[in-house]
């Protein structure tokens, strides 16, 4: 008899293992799990490149072909999973960028993988598979995303004396300037803040050349910020010497930031 | 990513080193569009046939062929060959094996005038004993087949002997010319271009591989700072562009080339002399990326690779491009998107971050400005990888530019400092004013202006992949024929090469050229 019970137990248990396995099972299927964070947006990328009209002149005959205006209109969905894997999926809206005899890519996903990129009609055209250092740089952005969480852009809070304070004791120079917009200077970073317009540029210099400089723009739609446009210049002297600045300007549109961090 | 394909690039082609400029940024710039090319038709003198009769000869006649620039005795091999003979069960269909010796005479590459003093000996010796033997009197009844280089060569091999007095002597009565630049080769202008593009390849290509590898190797990254590395890689670039592709593009410095540049007085005095013998010219027009296509029947598999007639495949390189082009791409968005990503959590630090430490925002920041450097260096190769066949386009003179000034509407943005002093500008082209946020502030402003753009236009014209379609069909007094889709290599053993002789034994381009079959 106690056979028989401890049988039924033993064939419960089991059954009642393989519900709750079936039950977690179901909980943990990925196509149930809620984003941790998913952001969706459409941006229009347009890039150009801007050049002294005195040194037109000057560019060769290779040059002159870099000098296209290129305007790309992407949707895109970037989300991240409970576990912090992140993955982000472009899919091409519009193009000039691909002569006629071009495949074209039109969807590109990036995840923990690698990155594979696709045509219009779903066929692969390259993928490829994360590096080591990939790797290793996933891995160290994973831990960055859990711990300071993901946000639609940075808060605008307006400096205090003592923070200006703060600034000058590190060794970095403070100054406002018009508009109430403060300036930093310290080594080869520059930044240009304003807590006002909800915007900061920031330029860097690389062997005491301006390298790169970048404007983000933001601002508040139905309460929460939102991220406008980036403008980022980056200078280069060509091969001709000429000094060119190339200019890629992202306007953002339809964007929605969806948290469910706590 | 197929390195060997990067490789092949830098090898191919290849001068001047990056050069820093302390004016970089500049000042006062102005937006520099482009337009859309627009296609220049390719124009063709029209020539009548030459009334010359067909030569009343029952026994073979001879075909000289002439190969090109860099080419030997065995460039016309294929088709030279089964002319002549085809032995049984290796026949072509639809192309009898005709009335004629083949001879491959090769000749010195200094210049015009020894090449066709050479070529000429070479028909004594080679032909005259061919005559002798078939009982050709005539020797004008034997005509001249020459591919690029040696179309030229046959035509100055007859202005010589016109020049000299000696017509009587010459061995041949007419000429047919696949590819040969009649009027110059700007390829070889564009030596210094062409340099240039290799060595841009090199340094573009490299970039976002070199930088991936120097980055994840912190052995490498402690002891060679990244500007080291960068200096390195555009040494090699320089030292392959200056040393090792003269060694892979030897032929196109012989001396000879001088002779046919655009605007070279070699071709000016050829072109200067108008011959009465019977001639016809072929000249190609390549599809799409001519570059890709005419590399591949230059470096991978060239035409005598094939079959006769058949070198018709070149779309080979066309997909390993597509395929570097998309993982460029990959690579390029895995980088933008890290990016992003890094700005979701806050980087790079904008100022007010520095309050509380520079230390720990230079650390954080400079993660950010890698992920920055890498997607621009990958960006680099992809956006060489997008220009490529534009490049070879420009470099053999079949896409030209020009700058003309027009206006646009441009938003111009600015920030001045206490003083009135400009602190930060940009510049965007809107389609009309009311695109641009007005605000006109003496210390932020945004104005949209009618402003001077300097467009750069740009005119293609139709091309083989090395010679363009005008100069090819530029034989003065030659009616000329369309090869189409046939590359400047192929066009010595394709489909068109098989079509047009099969017409000129035929007699569709003059009598005289009429050959029976064996």
């Amino acid at each position: 008899m106690k056979t028989v019970i401890l049988k039924r137990l033993a064939i419960g248990s089991v059954f009642t293992l393989f519900l709750f396995s079936l039950a977690f099972m179901n909980f943990v299927d990925s196509t149930n799990v809620v984003d941790k964070y998913r952001t969706s947006y459409q941006e229009k990328i347009v890039r150009y490149t801007r050049v002294a009209p005195s040194d037109v002149a000057r560019l060769s005959g290779l040059e002159k072909n870099d000098l296209r205006k290129i305007e790309e209109v992407r949707d895109v969905v970037k989300t991240v999973d409970q576990n912090n894997d992140f993955t982000t999926v472009v899919t091409i809206v519009s193009t000039n960028e691909y002569e006629p005899w071009v495949k074209k890519p039109a969807r590109i996903i990036s995840d923990k993988n690698g990155t594979t990129v696709y045509d219009q009609n779903n066929a692969v055209l390259a993928s490829s598979p994360i590096s080591a250092l990939g790797r290793q740089d996933y891995n160290n952005m994973k831990s960055k995303i859990g711990e300071s969480g993901l946000r639609p852009g940075p808060e605008f809070p307006t400096f205090t004396d003592a923070q200006m304070n703060q600034i000058r004791a590190q060794g970095g120079q403070i100054s406002t300037v018009s508009g109430g917009k403060i300036r930093i200077v310290k080594g080869d970073l520059e930044s240009l803040y304003d807590a006002t317009n909800k915007a900061f540029q920031i330029t860097r210099k690389v062997e005491g050349r301006i390298s790169n400089q970048l404007l983000y723009d933001y601002a508040d739609v139905n309460g929460k910020l939102t991220p406008v446009s980036k403008y980022e210049k980056q200078f280069e002297t060509l091969p001709s010497g000429v000094c060119v600045e190339k200019v890629t300007l992202t306007t953002f549109s339809n964007y929605n930031f969806v948290s469910t961090a706590r | 990513m197929n390195y060997k394909f990067i490789l092949f690039l830098c090898i191919l082609i290849s001068s001047t080193a990056t050069a820093q400029s302390d004016a970089c940024p500049g000042s006062d710039s102005k937006s520099v569009l482009t337009r859309e090319p627009s296609k220049v038709p390719t124009t063709i003198r029209e020539n009548p046939l030459h009334p010359r009769p067909r030569p009343n000869n029952n026994n073979d006649r001879i075909i000289y062929w002439c190969h090109g620039l860099g080419g030997d005795p065995t460039s016309w091999a294929r088709v030279g060959g089964v002319t002549q003979s085809q032995s049984i069960g290796q026949t072509i269909p639809g192309y009898p094996a005709r009335k004629v010796a083949s001879l491959f005479p090769s000749y010195q590459q200094f210049s015009f005038s020894t090449a066709a003093a050479d070529l000429h000996n070479k028909m004594i010796s080679m032909g005259d004993p061919i005559c002798a033997a078939n009982g050709i009197t005539d020797k004008t009844i034997n005509f001249a087949v020459g591919h690029s280089q040696g179309g030229l060569v046959a035509r100055a091999t007859d202005k010589m002997l016109h020049d000299d007095g000696l017509e009587s002597q010459r061995r041949f009565g007419g000429i047919v010319t696949f590819g040969s630049a009649h009027g110059g080769a700007m390829i070889l202008n564009n030596e210094a271009l062409m340099y240039q593009m290799g060595q841009d390849a090199c340094t573009a290509l490299i970039a976002g591989p070199a930088d991936e590898q120097i980055q994840g190797n912190p052995i490498v990254n402690f002891f060679i700072p990244n500007e080291t590395f960068q200096s390195l890689t555009n040494g090699f670039c320089s030292f392959a562009a200056n040393y090792i592709l003269p060694i892979a593009f030897k032929d196109q410095q012989q001396p000879i080339t001088e002779d046919y540049k655009v605007g070279a007085a070699g071709i000016g005095n050829l072109n200067g002399y108008a011959s009465a013998l019977p001639k016809v010219a072929f000249y190609g027009v390549e599809e799409e990326p001519v570059f890709y296509r005419v590399m591949y029947n230059l470096m991978i598999k060239k035409p005598n690779d094939f079959l006769p007639f058949e070198a018709n495949p070149d779309n080979q390189l066309v997909d390993v491009y597509s395929s570097l082009l998309a993982t460029y791409k990959s690579k390029y968005e895995e980088n933008k998107a890290r990016v992003e990503y890094l700005e979701s959590i806050g980087l790079p630090c904008n100022g007010f971050q520095w309050a509380f430490s520079f230390a720990f925002c230079a650390i954080w920041d400079t993660e950010y400005w890698q992920k920055i450097d890498r997607r621009n260096a990958y960006k680099k190769g992809y956006d060489w990888l997008l220009g490529s066949n534009d490049y070879w386009k420009t470099v053999i003179g079949a896409r030209t530019s020009s700058v003309v000034q027009g206006t646009a509407y441009e938003c111009y943005c600015g920030i001045a400092d206490g003083s009135g002093q400009t602190i930060s500008e940009w510049h965007y082209p809107v389609g009309s004013p009311a695109d641009c946020p007005q605000s006109n502030d003496w210390w932020q402003w945004c104005n949209a202006s009618e402003y001077p753009v300097y467009y750069t236009v740009f005119q293609e014209k139709e091309n083989d992949g090395v010679v363009i379609a005008e100069s090819a069909a530029g034989f003065p007094g030659a009616p000329a024929h369309r090869l189409a889709a046939s590359n400047h290599q192929q066009m010595r053993n394709d489909v068109n090469t098989k079509q047009r002789m099969l017409e000129v034994f035929a007699g569709t381009h003059g009598d005289y050229f009429v050959t029976a079959p064996r």
